[in-house]
C-alpha cells in the first residue's frame, strides 16, 4: 500500500511546475560558482593557492543551508497543497489507507524530490571541475558529504515544514517559516551549535555528529507529528 | 430489517460547544435514507463522523455490525462518499483523478471507464477537472464515491449543481442502486422534494439532535389532514363554520381541519344553504416542506423517533 501510495503521489505531480523548481534550484546553486570562476578565476586560483576545488566547494557551502530551506517550505507546500487545493483530504481519508502510511508516502515524496536535487549539485560539481579543468583528483566523499550531508541533517526541519503545510490550508505559513529559517541559517556562526536549525551549514568537523543528530531528531519528529496528523479531525 | 449503519448516543464537541447531541441513528439494509435537517443542524458533521474522518468525542457508531473505531479500514473498503463539495486533483482529467481512487481502493482497472460511462463523463477525455463545469465536477464526485462497488454510499447534496435532466439521472441511479443491487444509502440534502421521491426512510436533525426518524410514509400522516374550499364569499363562509369546525387561517383559500367525508358534505350543505357558492372542495395534501419545517418547530423531545 505504501509503495502505491508514493506512486499516486508522484501522479498528483504530473503536470506540476515543482519539477521546474527541483532543476533550477539546483542549477541556482550551482551558476553561482560557476560565474565566480567564468569572471575571475586568476584572482580565485591565487586565493586558494591552485586549490578550486576548495573555492567550489566554499562558494557552494555558503548558499547550500539557504536554499535548502527555502526548497524544502516550497516543496512540502506544493506536496501539501496537491490535497488542500480543492480539499481532496476528505476524500482520501475516507478511502481504506491508514492515515501515517499517506503522511510517510508525502514524506518520501518529499525527500526524493530534494534528494534528486542533491544528486544535480553533485553531478554539476563534478562536471564543472572537469570543464574548468581543476587540478588534481575529483574528492568523491567531500564532493558527497557536501551535497547529501544537509539535507539528512534537515530532516527535522523537513518534516516540521511537511507538518506546518498539511496542517494549513493557508501555504503563507510555511513559507513563511522557510523563508525565516532561510535567512537565520545564514548567521548560523553566531547561533548555539544545539539549535537544529545550524545542523544543515555542517558546523562541527565531523560530518557523522550532524548527520545523526539528523537523523534522530527525524525519527522523533516523525513520530510525533504522524501521531498528531493521526488523530486529527477532517 | 438488517441495520447497516447504527449510532449509539453519538455526540460531538467542539471546545466547549456541543455540536451533536446523543444521536441514535439506524439506518435499514437495502433502503434509502434521507438524512434532513436545517442548516448548521450538523447533518455534515454526523457524516464525517461516519466516515471517521472526524472523531466522536463520545458514543459508539457501528456500520455493517462492527465497532468503526476497531474496523476502520474493513468498514471504509464498502463506503463510497460525497461530502461537502466534490474533491478532485484540478490538473488531471477524470479518468486520472478515478484512476488515482480506483488503485488506492485495488478495484479492476475496467472500472474506472464503467464508472465514467455511468455518470455521464465519458466524453471528457483530456480535459482537466478544473475546467469542468459545476455539474461535471458533481458528477465525477459521484463516479468516486461508486468506484468501489460499496454496499454503503453516504451522499451529501448529491444532486447540487445538476441540470433537470442531471438530476433525474442520479435519481434512477440511486433508485437502482437501492433495489436491484441492494445498497444502502444515505442522502442529506435540502431539497425535500428530491428526498420525497427517492427516500424510503428519514431522519431528520435539528440543532444536533435527531427529532425524527421513521419511515417516510409515516413522516406523511403528521401533516394535519385538510380540505380546501373554493367559495364566492369567504368572510360568511368561516362565520358559518368556525364554531363546528376548525381553520386554517393562513390559507389563501378556505381550509378545514379534517378530511372526514360526512363533515364535508356537512360543510357544503351549510355554506348551500346560507347563499354561499361552492365551486370545489379537495383534500390537500401536504408537501414534505411543510410537515419538515413543522417538526423543527415543534422540536422539544424525541417523540417521534423510533
Amino acid at each position: 500500500m505504501l509503495s502505491k501510495l508514493v506512486f499516486l503521489e508522484f501522479t498528483k505531480l504530473k503536470r506540476q511546475s515543482v519539477w521546474m523548481l527541483v532543476l533550477l534550484g539546483s542549477l541556482g546553486i550551482l551558476a553561482v560558482p560557476l560565474a565566480n570562476f567564468l569572471i575571475r578565476y586568476d584572482y580565485i586560483y591565487d586565493n586558494y593557492d591552485g586549490d578550486l576545488y576548495a573555492a567550489m566547494f566554499t562558494y557552494i557551502m555558503s548558499l547550500m543551508p539557504a536554499v535548502l530551506m527555502l526548497a524544502i517550505s516550497i516543496i512540502t507546500s506544493v506536496i501539501a497543497n496537491t490535497e488542500h487545493a480543492e480539499n481532496t483530504l476528505k476524500q482520501l481519508l475516507s478511502l481504506p489507507i491508514s492515515k501515517w502510511r499517506l503522511y510517510l508516502a508525502k514524506l518520501m515524496v518529499t525527500m526524493t524530490l530534494l534528494f534528486i536535487s542533491s544528486v544535480l549539485v553533485f553531478v554539476g560539481m563534478f562536471v564543472m571541475s572537469q570543464l574548468l579543468n581543476f587540478e588534481g583528483n575529483f574528492p568523491l566523499l567531500y564532493a558527497l558529504t557536501l551535497a547529501f550531508a544537509p539535507l539528512l541533517a534537515a530532516l527535522p526541519i523537513t518534516i516540521l515544514q511537511l507538518w506546518l503545510a498539511l496542517n494549513f490550508k493557508n501555504q503563507g505559513i510555511v513559507l513563511s517559516v522557510g523563508v525565516f529559517f532561510a535567512v537565520l541559517v545564514m548567521f548560523s556562526d553566531r547561533l548555539p551549535n544545539w539549535l537544529p536549525l545550524t545542523w544543515p551549514t555542517m558546523q562541527v568537523p565531523n560530518p557523522l555528529v550532524n548527520i545523526s543528530l539528523g537523523l534522530i531528531l527525524g525519527l522523533i519528529s516523525y513520530v510525533i507529528t504522524s501521531i498528531h496528523f493521526n488523530k486529527k479531525d477532517v | 430489517m438488517e441495520t447497516i449503519v447504527k449510532t449509539t448516543d453519538l455526540s460531538k464537541y467542539f471546545g466547549k460547544h456541543q455540536v451533536i447531541k446523543s444521536v441514535n441513528l439506524n439506518v435499514p439494509k437495502g433502503q434509502v435514507y434521507g438524512f434532513l435537517g436545517p442548516n448548521g443542524a450538523g447533518k455534515t458533521t454526523v457524516i464525517k463522523m461516519l466516515l471517521s474522518l472526524t472523531k466522536a468525542s463520545s458514543g459508539q457508531i457501528s456500520i455493517f455490525d462492527k465497532n468503526l473505531k476497531s474496523n476502520r479500514i474493513n468498514i471504509l473498503r464498502e463506503v463510497g462518499s460525497l461530502v461537502e463539495n466534490p474533491s478532485y486533483y484540478g490538473h488531471l482529467t477524470a479518468y486520472e483523478n478515478l484512476e488515482v481512487f480506483r488503485r488506492i481502493l485495488g478495484v479492476n482497472k475496467a472500472r474506472s471507464t464503467e464508472v465514467l460511462e455511468t455518470v455521464g463523463l465519458s466524453h471528457t477525455d483530456k480535459k482537466r477537472v478544473k475546467n469542468f463545469s459545476l455539474g461535471m465536477k458533481q458528477r465525477l464526485g459521484i463516479g468516486i464515491a461508486l468506484l468501489g462497488d460499496p454496499e454503503l454510499l453516504i451522499l451529501d447534496e448529491p444532486t447540487n449543481g445538476l441540470d433537470p435532466s442531471g438530476i433525474q439521472e442520479i435519481r434512477s441511479l440511486i433508485q437502482n442502486l437501492a433495489k436491484k443491487e441492494n445498497k444502502t444509502i444515505i442522502i442529506s440534502s435540502h431539497l425535500l422534494s428530491e428526498i420525497d421521491q427517492v427516500a424510503d426512510y428519514v431522519g431528520i436533525i435539528s440543532k444536533g439532535r435527531l427529532i425524527y426518524q421513521d419511515r417516510i410514509h409515516a413522516l406523511r400522516t403528521l401533516a394535519d389532514p385538510t380540505t380546501e374550499f373554493k367559495v364566492s364569499n369567504r368572510k360568511t363562509a368561516e362565520t358559518l363554520i368556525k364554531n363546528n369546525y376548525e381553520i386554517d387561517l393562513n390559507q389563501e383559500h378556505l381550509r378545514v381541519k379534517t378530511t372526514d367525508e360526512d363533515a364535508v358534505s356537512d360543510i357544503i350543505s351549510t355554506l348551500v344553504k346560507h347563499d354561499v357558492k361552492v365551486y370545489g372542495a379537495k383534500p390537500v395534501i401536504a408537501s414534505l416542506e411543510d410537515i419538515f419545517l413543522k417538526i423543527i418547530e415543534e422540536s422539544e423531545g424525541d417523540r417521534y423517533v423510533k
